[in-house]
C-alpha cells in the first residue's frame, strides 16, 4: 500500500460522490463509474504495492504480486461496465421519452410524507 | 410434545378446511385439542412426576444451534394440565354458547390454535422457540378478543392487547438473544440450572425479560389491555385470562425467577413492588365496577399480582404458595367467567344493577358459581384456602410488610366478590329496568361446564392431596427445594391462620357494610379519575407514536434521490467510524510510494477534480477515459497486466458507448438543482472516510494470504502458470460464470430499454 495511491482512491470517492447526488442521470453514472474505479483501488492495496505479475514460470522474483486482490478487481471491472451499459440506456431512454433524462422525485413518497390524515378507523378511535 | 402441538394445529387446519360438514360440532372438534394434552399427561405424567422429564429435540439450524426442543417436567405438567383441564370444558361449554355459523368455526379453529401455542409455550426448552409460541399466544388472541369486529371497541380492545403484548415479547426477545449470549446456550433448563451471573449485560437482559412478562401476564403499569379484552366472547375471556394467556407470564418469571434473583439483586425488589401494585389496584378498581365481567377481569389483575409477586420472588415457600394458588385460582376464574356467560346468554345483560331474582330463577347456577366464588375469598375447606394458607406461611417468614400487604389484597378480593355475588344474585338496583332469567336445563352445557370445574374445586378443597404430588414437583423444579410448602385441608392454629381469618373478617366487614364501602369508592374514584391511569397514558402515546412516525418518515423518505444517497451514504460513513473510535485502532502510516504512482497519481486526481467543473458532454466523456486509462496504467505498476488489458478494453468500449448515448442527448448538462455546499459537505465526509479507513485496515491484517496457496496450487492443480487467470476459470469459474450471467442479463435489458424508443424516434422522423 502506498499513501499516493489512497489519496487517489479517496479523490475518486469523494468526486464520485459529489456527482451522484444530484439529479441527472448520465452524471450520476459518471460518479458511479468513478466511485467503482476508487473502490477497485482499494482492493488492489490490499495487496502488495508495486510488483511483478503473478506468473509461475520458474524465474525466481522478489515480489509478486498478490494474485486475489487482481481476480476480485477483473470481474469488478467487468461488471461495472455492465452498469454503466445498462445505466446508460436507462437515460437514453429517459431522455427520448421524457426530453429529460433527470430523476425526478418519487410522487408516492412525497405524498406519504406530506400527509398527516390518518384514516385508519381504529387509530382515530383510540385518539378520541 | 411436538405430536400434541401438531393435533392442535391439524385440528384447527381440518376445522377451516372443513367449514361446512363441521360446523355444528366445531368446538367438540375442537376439543381433540385439549384431550390430546390430556392424554398425553396421562400417558406420561407418573414418569415426569418421578423426576424424569420428557424431552424431545428436533435440530433445525445446527450451526446456529436452532433446535426445537421440548422438555416438559413437573413445572410444565402443572402447566399443561391447567390449560388443558381448564379447557377442555371451555371448548364444550362453547359449544352451547355459540350457534353454529363459520365465523364460529373459524373462532373454534382460533382457540385450538391458541391453545396448542400455549402448549408449545409450557412445554418449549429452546428460549427462541417459546419466543415463537409466546408470539403466536399474543397473535391468536388478537384474534379471539376481537371476535366482535363489527364492533369498534372490540377491535380497539384487540389492538391493544396485541401492542402491549406483542411489544413486551420483542423486548423479551432482546433479553433473550442477550441472556443466551451469557449464558452460552438456548436451553432453559441449562440456564436455570447453571445461571449466568456477575455482568452488566445480565442486567439489561433480565431487565428486557421481566418486561415481557408484566406486559403478557398484565401487571401494572400495562394492566389496562385485560379489562379492555373482555370484548371478547366469554369462553374466550375464561380461557385466556383464567388459565392461560395471562398465566404465561407467569410462567415465564417462575421458571426464571430463581436464575434472575442469582443474577440481579433489583430483581426481587422489582417484582414485589410491582405484584403488590396490581394487587391492590386491581382489587380496588374491581369494587367499582358494574358489568359483571369487568369485575372479575379488576380481580384477575389483583390475583395476578399476587401470583407474579409469589412465582418471581425466587423464594421456594412462595413458588409453593404461588403454584397452589394458580391452580385453584385456574379453576374458581373459570367458572365464575362461564357462569357470567350462561347469565349473560340467558338474560342478555352483565350489569350487576339490573339483574334481579337470579337466584331464584337459576338455583342450580346459583350454588355453582357460589362454590366458586368461596374459593376466590378463601374461605375454609376450599382450594383457595388451603392456597392462601401455604403462601401466607411462606410471606410470614420473609417480612410482616409482605403478609400485610397479601392481607390487604385479600380484604379487597372477599369484598369485590360479596360485590359480584349480590350483583349477580341478589335483586336489582330500584330504579333501574330488571333482568331476569330462566331455569337452565341441567343438560346444557353452559351449566354443567362450570359446574364440573366448580366440583373439581370443592373436590381438590377438600382433598388437597389430589394436587399436592404435582404442586410439589413443580416447586420442586424451579426452586431445588422438596417439601417447601403444606397444602392441606386445614392448617391447624398457626400464626398465617391469623392473618387470613383477620382479613376474611375485614373482607366480610366491607361486604356487609357494602353501601358505606360503595360511596367511599364512589368519592375516592371522582378523585382518582382526574389521576393519570394506565388506560390514558396508552390511550394518548398511540397518537404520539403515529405523529413521530408520520414526521420522521416525512422527513427521511422525501421522495428526492439526492436526500436518500446522501443519508444512506452518511450512515455507511457515520456507523463504521463510531465503531473504529471505539475500538481505538492503529493508524498506519504507509510508505509515500514510488514515482510512477505519484505521476499516475496526479493524472487521474487531475482529470477527477475537473470533472465537476465541465459542462460539455463529449469533454466529460473525455476526462472520464482519461481517468480510466491512468487507472488501467496504475495497475500494470502493481504488476497486473491482465487488469490493465481488461481496463483498456472496458474503458476504450466504454467510452464508445458514451459518446453513443451523449449524441441524443443536450450539448452541455444543465445546471444541477441541488445545493452545492451539502453535496460537497457530504463528498468530503466520504473522501475522508475512505482515506482513514484505508489507514486502519492497513494496520489490521490478523492472519497470512490465502494468496500463497493459490499460488503454490496453480500449476499442479490447474496446469496454468498465470495465477489470476487460473483463478477466475478454474478455481473459482462458478463466480465468473455468474458474472457473465449478469453482463448477459444487463445487455438484454439494455436492449430492451433502448431498442424499442429508438425505432420509435426513427419512424417517427
Amino acid at each position: 500500500m502506498s499513501l499516493i495511491t489512497l489519496a487517489v482512491a479517496a479523490t475518486l470517492f469523494a468526486v464520485g460522490t459529489y456527482l451522484i447526488l444530484q439529479r441527472m442521470l448520465s452524471r450520476i453514472i459518471i460518479g458511479l463509474g468513478l466511485m467503482s474505479h476508487g473502490a477497485n483501488l482499494l482492493i488492489m492495496l490490499s495487496g502488495t504495492g508495486p510488483a511483478t505479475p503473478p506468473i509461475v514460470d520458474g524465474s525466481p522474483s522478489p515480489v509478486v504480486a498478490d494474485p486475489l486482490p487482481q481476480a476480485m478487481v477483473l470481474t469488478a471491472i467487468v461488471i461495472t461496465f455492465g452498469i454503466t451499459a445498462f445505466l446508460l440506456a436507462l437515460a437514453l431512454r429517459s431522455y427520448l421519452l421524457t426530453g429529460s433524462d433527470a430523476v425526478e422525485d418519487d410522487l408516492e413518497d412525497k405524498r406519504i410524507a406530506h400527509s398527516h390524515d390518518r384514516s385508519s378507523m381504529d387509530v382515530q378511535e383510540m385518539s378520541e | 410434545m411436538a405430536l400434541v402441538v401438531l393435533i392442535h394445529l391439524a385440528v384447527a387446519g381440518i376445522l377451516v378446511l372443513f367449514r361446512r360438514p363441521l360446523g355444528r360440532w366445531a368446538f367438540v372438534v375442537g376439543a381433540l385439542g385439549p384431550a390430546s394434552t390430556l392424554l398425553w399427561a396421562a400417558l406420561n405424567g407418573s414418569r415426569v412426576l418421578s423426576g424424569d422429564p420428557a424431552t424431545e429435540s428436533f435440530t433445525w439450524v445446527a450451526s446456529l444451534d436452532l433446535t426445537i426442543a421440548f422438555r416438559v417436567d413437573a413445572y410444565s405438567l402443572l402447566f399443561l394440565l391447567v390449560v388443558a383441564g381448564i379447557g377442555l370444558p371451555i371448548f364444550l361449554y362453547s359449544q352451547s354458547y355459540f350457534s353454529p355459523s363459520s365465523r364460529a368455526t373459524n373462532f373454534a379453529a382460533t382457540m385450538t390454535l391458541f391453545a396448542g401455542s400455549m402448549v408449545g409455550l409450557v412445554a418449549a426448552d429452546h428460549l427462541l422457540a417459546l419466543f415463537v409460541f409466546w408470539e403466536l399466544t399474543t397473535i391468536t388472541s388478537y384474534l379471539l378478543i376481537g371476535y366482535y369486529d363489527q364492533k369498534a371497541e372490540a377491535r380497539s380492545a384487540a389492538l391493544h392487547a396485541a401492542l402491549v403484548t406483542g411489544g413486551g415479547g420483542l423486548a423479551m426477545l432482546g433479553g433473550i438473544v442477550l441472556l443466551a449470549g451469557e449464558a452460552g446456550t438456548y436451553l432453559i433448563s441449562e440456564i436455570t440450572a447453571n445461571p449466568p451471573v456477575g455482568s452488566n449485560v445480565l442486567t439489561v437482559a433480565w431487565a428486557l425479560i421481566l418486561l415481557g412478562a408484566v406486559t403478557k401476564s398484565a401487571q401494572f403499569p400495562f394492566h389496562a389491555w385485560l379489562p379492555g379484552a373482555m370484548a371478547a366472547p366469554t369462553p374466550a375471556s375464561a380461557f385466556l385470562h383464567s388459565a392461560t394467556m395471562v398465566k404465561a407470564g407467569i410462567f415465564l418469571v417462575g421458571r426464571l425467577g430463581f436464575a434472575g434473583v442469582a443474577a440481579a439483586d433489583w430483581w426481587q425488589p422489582a417484582v414485589f413492588t410491582i405484584g403488590f401494585i396490581t394487587m391492590v389496584l386491581g382489587g380496588w378498581r374491581a369494587l367499582r365496577q358494574y358489568d359483571l365481567k369487568l369485575l372479575l377481569a379488576f380481580g384477575t389483575v389483583s390475583q395476578l399480582g399476587f401470583m407474579f409477586l409469589l412465582l418471581g420472588s425466587g423464594i421456594p415457600a412462595l413458588a409453593f404458595g404461588g403454584l397452589a394458588i394458580l391452580v385453584g385460582h385456574a379453576l374458581f376464574k373459570a367458572t365464575l367467567f362461564l357462569s357470567v356467560g350462561a347469565i349473560d346468554h340467558e338474560t342478555g345483560t352483565r350489569d350487576l344493577r339490573r339483574l334481579s331474582g337470579l337466584r331464584r330463577s337459576m338455583p342450580r347456577l346459583f350454588w355453582v358459581t357460589t362454590a366458586a366464588a368461596l374459593s376466590m375469598t378463601a374461605m375454609p375447606l376450599t382450594l383457595g384456602f388451603a392456597a392462601k394458607e401455604a403462601a401466607f406461611d411462606g410471606l410470614l417468614a420473609e417480612s410482616v410488610w409482605l403478609i400485610a400487604a397479601a392481607a390487604t389484597a385479600s380484604t379487597l378480593t372477599v369484598a369485590y366478590t360479596a360485590r359480584f355475588m349480590f350483583g349477580a344474585f341478589g335483586p336489582a338496583v330500584p330504579g333501574t329496568e330488571p333482568a331476569t332469567g330462566k331455569r337452565l336445563a341441567s343438560r346444557s352445557a353452559l351449566l354443567w361446564a362450570p359446574a364440573l370445574l366448580a366440583v373439581m374445586s370443592v373436590g381438590i378443597g377438600l382433598l388437597p392431596t389430589l394436587v399436592l404430588p404435582i404442586v410439589n414437583g413443580a416447586a420442586k423444579v424451579v426452586s431445588g427445594v422438596a417439601k417447601a410448602g403444606k397444602l392441606v385441608i386445614w392448617p391447624g392454629f398457626v400464626p398465617a391462620l391469623a392473618w387470613s381469618l383477620a382479613s376474611l373478617t375485614a373482607g366480610l366487614l366491607l361486604a356487609w357494610r357494602r353501601q358505606l364501602v360503595d360511596r367511599t369508592t364512589e368519592a375516592v374514584g371522582r378523585v382518582a379519575e382526574r389521576l393519570p391511569s394506565a388506560d390514558t397514558a396508552y390511550r394518548r402515546s398511540i397518537p404520539a407514536l403515529l405523529r413521530f412516525a408520520d414526521r420522521s418518515s416525512g422527513l427521511l423518505q422525501n421522495g428526492s434521490l439526492p436526500a436518500y444517497i446522501a443519508i444512506i451514504l452518511m450512515v455507511a460513513v457515520t456507523a463504521p467510524t463510531v465503531a473504529a473510535i471505539g475500538e481505538s485502532p492503529v493508524l498506519v502510516t504507509p510508505p509515500g510510494g514510488s514515482m510512477l504512482e505519484w505521476i499516475l497519481g496526479a493524472l487521474i486526481v487531475g482529470f477527477a477534480v475537473a470533472l465537476p467543473f465541465v459542462r460539455r458532454r463529449f469533454a466529460v466523456v473525455i476526462l472520464l477515459g482519461g481517468v480510466g486509462y491512468g487507472i488501467a496504467a496504475l495497475y500494470s505498476v502493481f504488476g497486473g497486466p491482465d487488469l490493465t488489458l481488461t481496463q483498456l478494453l472496458v474503458e476504450t468500449l466504454a467510452v464508445a458507448l458514451f459518446a453513443f448515448v451523449l449524441r441524443h442527448l443536450p450539448a452541455t448538462f444543465s445546471r444541477p438543482a441541488t445545493a452545492r455546499l451539502p453535496r460537497l459537505a457530504v463528498a468530503l465526509a466520504v473522501g475522508a472516510f475512505v482515506f482513514f479507513a484505508g489507514l486502519v485496515v492497513n494496520g489490521a491484517r490478523s492472519s497470512e494470504t490465502i494468496s500463497d496457496t493459490l499460488v503454490a496450487d496453480s500449476v499442479p492443480e490447474a496446469a496454468g502458470s498465470n495465477v489470476v487467470n487460473v483463478i477466475l476459470v478454474d478455481f473459482r469459474a462458478f463466480d465468473t460464470l455468474g458474472e457473465i450471467t449478469v453482463l448477459v442479463a444487463a445487455a438484454l435489458g439494455a436492449a430492451g430499454l433502448v431498442i424499442p424508443v429508438i425505432r420509435d424516434a426513427r419512424s417517427r422522423t
